[in-house]
């Protein structure tokens, strides 16, 4: 897909081959298809190209095994640079978003645990109000009523133990 | 070198590719310029979205994320001095649709909603048809929906379904103490009793926060408007088992002796601290009234309806004498026999009459005759002087709305009978609570408490905030001597062991008290009727009393010795064991002597009618202007126009609560502007764009 950068760079290409093909006048679109070399040739100076020089009617293979890249001490470091850089960069431009990332994610926790604790609170007033719902005093009657309980009566003596407990324990011995 | 088969020569390539270029050159350079004018529409557009039209366009924006939410602020709940609920906010939510946000299949959505609310879907999808003609965008589906179901429903994440959340007052108690805790409205805001006392304390006030809102509705960011305030909760000084024997007692009172109502005050003489409060008729206040009557059966009648106490008042006739006279317990009043004329009026006994009667018999016996003696040798003025300070036609500043502070006459307006007439009991009105009050300075060795009704510290830390409201605990004012106190007390338990309030007789305990029987004014009539209020004012035990209790029952044809001492005796008894006093009358007496109707005939002599209408009158006209003084809130600002911050910073500023419904702009509000305000009540806004 063209970027408008791609096509305006070839609408220029396309205007300077059209300059070429009014200086070159029967060669217009051989020298167009040269690209940069032919906006090279554009020098004045410069030798006009030869017909069909730039068909090639045989590719010569060559055997590039044996070539030893020469060694470049700056390469390494530059590239080194580059990727420090990188990381700077990419350091930098996290550090700035994450905050606002961290809080979105945390505003969503704790909208989550707001809602949470408001759901606990409901929960426990309602249980709250059914566990008073059952000790409701007139429910404790009745089941005082059930268990035989009685208010006791003025000058009642209660015993911790029944009376007949002690003789009951001997006559077992 | 060789050369490639090739089916074309090199000019014909090259010609036929400067064909094919030209007009695709010329589409770029179409595309190029369609580009750029479309740049150009973009900038301009952003131009007016993010320049021109900046602020409108940002409020659309956040309106569309950002929303109001009202933080729902709790009412606070009501419990009794050991910790126990009487009125706690269940929440609550209401289910609403939006009609014309309805999915297609609206049978199936409707069906859905019914099952889970447990509803008809019939009856749903009718009103569903009926909104939606009408092209309303708002039906209550379902009220009080408890938090489980609606959980359910929310996890359904349906979005044309809506929740309100709301509390809805519970009272697991039922009916006990319902006079003392009144009730709520239908908005929540309490309607009578502590409810509405301490509407500002246990309302809340709810908060408000704007929250932003992503697409699927989750929140992730919200800023604070306005904080929440919840509301307090409030330990009561009642004794929800004391509590329960009153209303028992009276119940069986009232309805088996065919009497029209009753009250009963259970009160701490030495801290004023109301135990309990008791009146029949009597109301559910989970149950909202619906008929005539069940408005009726809420009036307080403890605090809210002053009577003729009747006999019962000769004991503060007989105090102000020991004080102010050089009587003492012994000294003889001839009591004419059973009918003495003074003035053009004839006083009688209520049965048969008595000779010479010591002041102490004058109490035992409840002899007319002698009160009215007694009240002569005092004289009006001191006598008058010593009703206010036991406290008569004074409130008593109990912590309940509409509390009426009874009337005595002005010593001005005093005619020559009212001495004789106060004496008895009569040409005065008296709540029980006043009684009540008054009789704690007896018990109290002569220090007059104030009742109340809250304690200062809660005693659940689980699920007890402090208690906001803290009473003014008045210093105990000295209103009588020690030595007339414990005077008073002795031959209060004379009435009691010999007198017209056998039946006050404790199991285990000493006790002392007066009966009384007054007869009722007919205000249809405008004449004394032949019903009576028949009362019992005690305390036990006599030595260090640490209950004073009052029963009236009013409507009744019987005596206050024969009707009203048994429920003080059931009362008493059961206040005594539930607060662990030490029982002082192990052995009691074997012998009682029965009762005869004459021992316990008590009635006091009633006025003239004319007298009755006129202290009926001014009392009523006194509670006309008692309730005019109900109303003393703020007037409602007019909110209509204004923004929802403005309405805000308006309602905080004026201390107006508001309740805020909708966006936009404030278009109605309920009660309108200039309406004054009662204690607590809301002022609801609706918004609209």
């Amino acid at each position: 897909m063209a970027t408008l950068a791609q096509i305006f760079h070839w609408s220029s290409d396309e205007e300077s081959s059209g300059t070429q093909e009014t200086r070159a006048g029967s060669e217009p679109v051989r020298v167009r298809k040269q690209g940069i070399a032919g906006q090279a040739s554009a020098d004045p100076y410069a030798l006009r190209p030869l017909p069909n020089e730039e068909v090639y009617l045989y590719i010569k293979r060559f055997d590039n095994t044996r070539v030893v890249r020469q060694a470049d001490p700056q390469a390494g470091r530059a590239a080194w640079k580059a990727i420090g850089a990188s990381c700077v960069a990419a350091a930098l431009l996290v550090s700035l978003l994450l905050p606002g990332a961290y809080r979105l994610l945390a505003g969503y926790q704790i909208d989550s645990l707001t809602q949470s604790r408001e759901q606990a609170a409901r929960e426990l007033k309602t249980l709250e109000y059914q566990e008073s719902l059952r000790l409701n005093i007139r429910n404790m009657q009745e089941v005082a009523k059930g268990k035989e309980f009685a208010p006791p009566v003025a000058g009642q003596v209660q015993f911790l133990q029944p009376k007949d407990s002690v003789a009951r324990l001997k006559s077992s011995d | 070198m060789r050369a490639a088969p090739s089916a074309l020569s090199l000019p014909e390539v090259t010609k036929m590719e400067a064909h094919a270029d030209l007009p695709a050159s010329g589409r770029v350079r179409w595309l190029a310029r369609v580009a750029l004018v479309w740049a150009a529409i973009i900038l301009c557009r952003l131009v007016y979205l993010q320049v021109l039209n900046h602020d409108e366009f940002r409020d659309l924006a956040l309106d569309q994320h950002m929303r109001l939410e009202q933080l729902h602020a709790s009412r606070g709940a009501i419990m009794d001095r050991s910790g126990h609920l009487l009125a706690v906010s269940v929440p609550v939510e209401t289910v609403t649709v939006n009609p014309m946000l309805l999915p297609k299949d609206r049978e199936f959505a409707m069906d859905m909603l019914a099952k889970v609310l447990e509803i008809d879907p019939a009856r749903l999808m009718e009103r569903l048809e009926v909104y939606s003609k009408g092209k309303k965008g708002y039906m209550v589906v379902a009220k009080n929906v408890d938090a489980r179901t609606a959980g359910r429903l929310k996890r359904l994440g349906i979005d044309w379904v809506q929740f309100e959340q709301h509390g809805l007052r519970r009272y697991p108690e039922g009916a006990l103490a319902a006079h003392i805790l009144g009730g709520v409205n239908h908005e929540h805001i309490g309607n009578a009793g502590v409810e509405l006392y301490f509407e500002d304390e246990i309302g809340g006030y709810p908060g408000y926060a704007w929250v932003a809102k992503d697409p699927q509705n989750r929140g992730f960011d919200s800023t604070l408007e306005t904080p929440r305030i919840a509301g307090r909760n409030l330990v009561l000084t009642i004794d929800r088992r004391i509590q329960f024997a009153a209303d028992e007692a009276l119940m069986e009172a009232v309805t088996g002796n065919a009497c029209q109502s009753g009250t009963a005050v259970v009160m701490d003489p030495n801290s004023g601290e109301i135990l309990a409060l008791s009146n029949y008729p009597t109301y559910d206040p989970n149950a909202p009234p619906l008929s005539k009557k069940d408005y009726e059966a809420r009036k307080n009648l403890a605090v809210a309806d002053p009577f003729e106490p009747g006999s019962v008042f000769k004991v503060f006739t007989v105090a102000a004498a020991l004080e102010t006279t050089d009587i003492t317990p012994e000294t003889r009043i001839f009591c004419h026999n059973g009918a003495y004329t003074t003035f053009g009026r004839t006083i009688h006994e209520a049965k048969g009459g008595y000779g010479d009667l010591s002041v102490e018999d004058v109490l035992a016996k409840s002899s007319n005759i002698g009160a009215y003696k007694i009240g002569v040798r005092m004289g009006p003025a001191k006598f008058h002087e010593y009703l206010t300070r036991f406290g008569f036609s004074a409130a008593t500043g109990l912590e309940l709305p509409s509390e009426s502070s009874g009337l005595v006459f002005r010593l001005k307006r005093w005619q020559p009978t009212s001495l004789g007439s106060v004496a008895m009991g009569h040409e005065v009105l008296t709540t029980a609570v006043q009684l009540a009050r008054a009789a704690s300075a007896i018990a109290n060795n002569g220090l007059l408490v104030e009742p109340r009704l809250t304690v200062s510290k809660p005693s659940r830390e689980v699920t007890l905030e402090p208690v906001v409201y803290q009473p003014d605990a008045e210093d105990p004012r000295r209103i009588l001597k020690p030595e007339t106190a414990m005077t008073m007390r002795r031959m209060m338990e004379r009435v009691v062991l010999v007198g017209t309030g056998k039946s006050a007789r404790l199991d285990g305990y000493t006790s002392g008290g007066k009966t009384g029987t007054a007869q009722m004014f007919d205000k249809t009539t405008k004449r004394y009727s032949h019903f009576y209020n028949a009362s019992f004012m005690g305390f036990a035990p006599v030595t260090n009393p640490s209950v004073v209790v009052v029963v009236t029952l009013n409507g009744s044809s019987k005596y206050g010795g024969v009707i009203a001492a048994p429920v003080f005796k059931k009362i008493t008894e059961a206040a005594l064991r539930v607060l662990n006093v030490p029982q002082d009358n192990v052995h009691p007496d074997e012998f009682v002597e029965p009762l005869e109707p004459a021992a316990v005939a008590d009635v006091a002599e009633s006025i003239s009618p004319e007298t009755g209408q006129e202290l009926h009158e001014a009392m009523a006209a006194s509670n006309q202007e008692e309730d005019s003084r109900i109303a003393t809130g703020p007037a409602a600002p007019s909110f209509l126009g204004k923004t929802l911050r403005a309405v805000m910073a308006e309602a905080s500023a004026k201390g107006v609560r508001v309740e805020l419904d909708g966006s936009g702009i404030a278009r109605q509000q309920e009660p309108p502007a200039g309406t004054r305000l009662i204690a607590g009540q809301r002022v609801r806004i609706r918004f609209e764009r």
